[in-house]
Formats: structure tokens, C-alpha cells, sequence
């Protein structure tokens, strides 16, 4: 049980880690996306 | 004539009812009571608990697997049938993508960075994982291993679909007692969130007025949903499911081609599946599977996944706010949460409370919408781990 609670604190910090980085890279997504469409309008 | 009438009697209901069925039918009128005075939820609750009324009838056998009878194939129960729908992950993505047509992401379009308060109001989901196995040490009774304690933590990420979801993946006998936990508390938002924003804010904190967002191109909000998929799901594999019927969901309602497609997924879809999958879900909630510890366990430990979670996103509001020089209100990290659009008003109207005429439901909405994002990519990492 104690290994299950191991693997639970893991799961925390890797998890939470996982859904930062992927919607951070959305957000730099979205910052370029914004950009590029701004340009390609311009244009 | 008298053993006729008794044989009669001993197929009635009537005779079969035993003490555990009599509660769970007292509990799914509570529940119905719930949804149709108090409005807690209704769309879901009131299927949901009409399910479970049902499935606790007595030798009315609807969620019985069909067998075979001498040869003969007799079938199943009407929502064991409905029930496969659940089993093997249809509707919970069905109702995605019916969100997804009724989404605008414009107001995350227009402040890119309220994706991370999305993020951070995931930590819920992770501490009532963490919560989950901590009470089952002290108490091996409660019977919680890691994918149940997964399930119990995705209550936090305040997104009905998505704990459905994964919880038919992971733990299936615990799905009547997470998706009521997670829709009760959901319909509770407005009175769980406020005392946990205050306590974590200042007065000044709260009376922060936002700049008035851009405007967001079509282009954008088209590019938007197709990019996500794309990335997500290469990210993320087992996200792939809920994030692209989401934003298949939202292509439809951006793309401005295919208006009859968008309306069926916004009104006509999401309805039915609304349907089976609250009925379907009632109905795992029998009294041998309900009526146990572990269901008590759940209760509380969802209102810590959901106060951990508001509790995230206004700390990481908070941390937005001193990095922006005070641009950002911190309350509008309570949103992250998912539960649209719940959440956000509660945001709103708390800001209105502190500044008459501070409108911040539109600045809400951006990390409101992350949420839906943020706990589905959660649900996939749990997936991908546990599986």
C-alpha cells in the first residue's frame, strides 16, 4: 500500500507536469497562430 | 387457484425487495427530488437517477446480459443494451463533440496565457488521486488501488464526460457513485467556490478590472480546433478521443459550412446521448456497488478534488497577477475548473460583488474553456499510466 502511494505522488508530479507543458505548448500555439494569421491578412 | 396466486405473487417485485434496494430507490427520488426543485444539475441528474431507480427494481432485470435458454438466445435488459454505449467509450466522446459545437475558445483565443490557469486548476485531480490512496492506507477496507483512486481523482476536473470516461476505462463498479459525486458537485459550484476564492484573494485582488479582450479572427478560431487535435493527440494518444470529437465538435461550429451538422451535435446528439448515458450510468449504480464504504469515501474526497482544484487555479491567478503587474484578476483562476459555463459566472458575479460593473465572465470564460482541454489531456495521462 505504501508503493501504491509512491506511485500516486509519481503520478502527481508527472501528471500535473504533462498537463502544463502540453497546454503551454497550446499556448505558444495560439500566440503564433495569432501572428501568423495577423501577417497573412495584412498581406 | 391459491398456488397460482402465490406463484403469481412470488414474481412480483414486491416480494423481492430486500432492505439495500429499498434504500437505493429512497436515494434516487432524493436525487430526482434534487434535479427537479432544486434544478442541481437536471439535464443529467434526472436521467441519471431515473437509471437508478430502475436498475433497483426488483426482477425488472433491465441491466441483465441476454442468455442462452436451451439453445435459445433470450435477450438482456433494455439499458444493459443502452449500457455499451458507456462500456466501450461512445458517448462520453459523442457529448464532447456536442460540447464542442456549442464552445466560442474566442476568449482563449484572445488571451492565450489563461490556458495555463486551466492547467493548474487540474491539481485537484491529482491531490484526490494522492488523497484516495492516503485514506485507503489507514482504511484497507475502502478497497481503493490506483485506478480507482484515479477515477475518484478525475471528480476534480469538473467535467461530467471525462470522469465517465475514465472511470468506465479504469474502475466500471465505481461509476454510479463518481458520476453522482461529480454532477452533485458540479451543481454546487456556486456554493463550494466562493469561500475558497475569498480566502485565497485580497479585496484589492478581487476588484482587478481586465482589459477589454481582442477581437479573434475567423481564421483563428478555424485553424484552432484542427491544430489542437493534431497536436494533443501526438502529445497524447489516449486524449485523442475526447480532445478531437471536442474539436471536431468546435470545426463544426467554426467552419460556418456545415450549420446543419453543428446544430444536430449541439441540440439533436447531445440530447439523446445526454439520455442513454445518464440512464446507463444510473444504472451501475446497484445496491451491492453503492451501498458501501467506498462510496462514502468518494463523497468526500470529490469536495476535496474540487476545492484543491479552485483552490489551484487562484493560486496560479494569483501568480499571474504579480507577473503581469496586476492585469490579471485572480479569481478568474476559479474557472479553470471546466464546469462551463458554472464556473464562470461564479467568477463573474463574485467580481460584480466587489466592483459594480466589473465584467469579467468573458475573461473567465478563456480558462473555463482550458479546463474542458486541461482535464481531458489529465483523463488521457491517467489512461496512458494506468491502462
Amino acid at each position: 500500500m505504501m508503493e501504491n502511494i509512491r506511485v500516486g505522488l509519481e503520478l502527481m508530479v508527472v501528471g500535473i507536469g504533462i498537463v502544463f507543458v502540453v497546454l503551454f505548448f497550446l499556448m505558444y500555439l495560439m500566440k503564433w497562430m495569432s501572428v501568423l494569421v495577423n501577417k497573412w491578412t495584412k498581406n | 387457484m391459491w398456488e397460482n396466486f402465490l406463484r403469481l405473487m412470488n414474481d412480483t417485485g414486491l416480494v423481492h425487495m430486500d432492505v439495500g434496494s429499498l434504500i437505493m430507490i429512497i436515494v434516487s427520488l432524493v436525487l430526482m427530488y434534487l434535479a427537479i426543485v432544486k434544478e442541481y444539475e437536471p439535464l443529467l441528474l434526472l436521467p441519471i437517477s431515473f437509471g437508478m431507480l430502475l436498475v433497483n427494481l426488483p426482477l425488472a432485470g433491465l441491466m441483465d446480459p441476454g442468455t442462452t435458454v436451451n439453445g435459445q438466445f433470450q435477450p438482456g435488459g433494455l439499458i444493459y443494451y443502452l449500457y455499451q454505449g458507456v462500456n466501450l467509450g461512445i458517448y462520453p466522446p459523442l457529448i464532447f463533440l456536442g460540447i464542442g459545437a456549442m464552445t466560442d475558445f474566442g476568449p482563449l483565443l484572445a488571451n492565450p496565457r489563461s490556458i495555463l490557469l486551466g492547467a493548474a486548476a487540474q491539481l485537484g485531480i491529482f491531490a484526490a488521486l494522492l488523497g484516495a490512496l492516503v485514506l485507503n492506507y489507514f482504511f484497507p477496507g475502502l478497497g481503493y488501488d490506483l485506478k480507482a483512486a484515479a477515477s475518484i481523482g478525475i471528480i476534480g476536473g469538473a467535467d461530467g464526460p471525462t470522469a465517465i470516461y475514465l472511470t468506465s476505462r479504469l474502475k466500471p463498479d465505481l461509476l454510479g457513485s463518481i458520476a453522482i459525486a461529480a454532477y452533485s458537485y458540479m451543481a454546487l459550484i456556486p456554493i463550494i467556490q466562493p469561500p475558497i476564492i475569498k480566502a485565497l484573494t485580497t479585496k484589492e485582488e478581487r476588484q482587478i478590472v481586465m482589459e477589454q479582450m481582442r477581437e479573434v479572427s475567423k481564421t483563428e478560431k478555424i485553424i484552432f480546433p484542427i491544430a489542437v487535435t493534431i497536436i494533443g493527440s501526438l502529445i497524447l494518444p489516449s486524449a485523442a478521443a475526447l480532445l478531437g470529437s471536442l474539436m471536431f465538435g468546435n470545426l463544426l461550429r467554426e467552419s460556418g459550412v456545415v450549420g446543419r451538422l453543428s446544430k444536430t451535435a449541439e441540440n439533436e446528439l447531445i440530447n439523446i446521448i445526454t439520455i442513454f448515458l445518464g440512464l446507463s450510468v444510473g444504472a451501475k449504480a446497484k445496491a451491492e456497488l453503492f451501498l458501501q464504504p467506498a462510496t462514502l469515501g468518494i463523497i468526500l474526497l470529490g469536495l476535496i478534488a474540487f476545492a484543491f482544484s479552485t483552490a489551484g487555479g487562484v493560486i496560479f491567478g494569483k501568480i499571474m497577477c504579480k507577473w503581469t503587474g496586476g492585469k490579471v484578476n485572480p479569481m478568474i483562476g476559479a474557472a479553470g475548473v471546466s464546469a462551463v459555463p458554472m464556473a464562470a459566472r461564479v467568477v463573474q458575479k463574485l467580481g460584480a460583488q466587489e466592483k459594480p460593473g466589473n465584467y469579467l465572465l468573458m475573461h473567465a470564460m478563456g480558462p473555463n474553456v482550458a479546463g474542458v482541454i486541461g482535464s481531458a489531456v489529465a483523463a488521457g495521462v491517467l489512461l496512458a499510466w494506468l491502462k
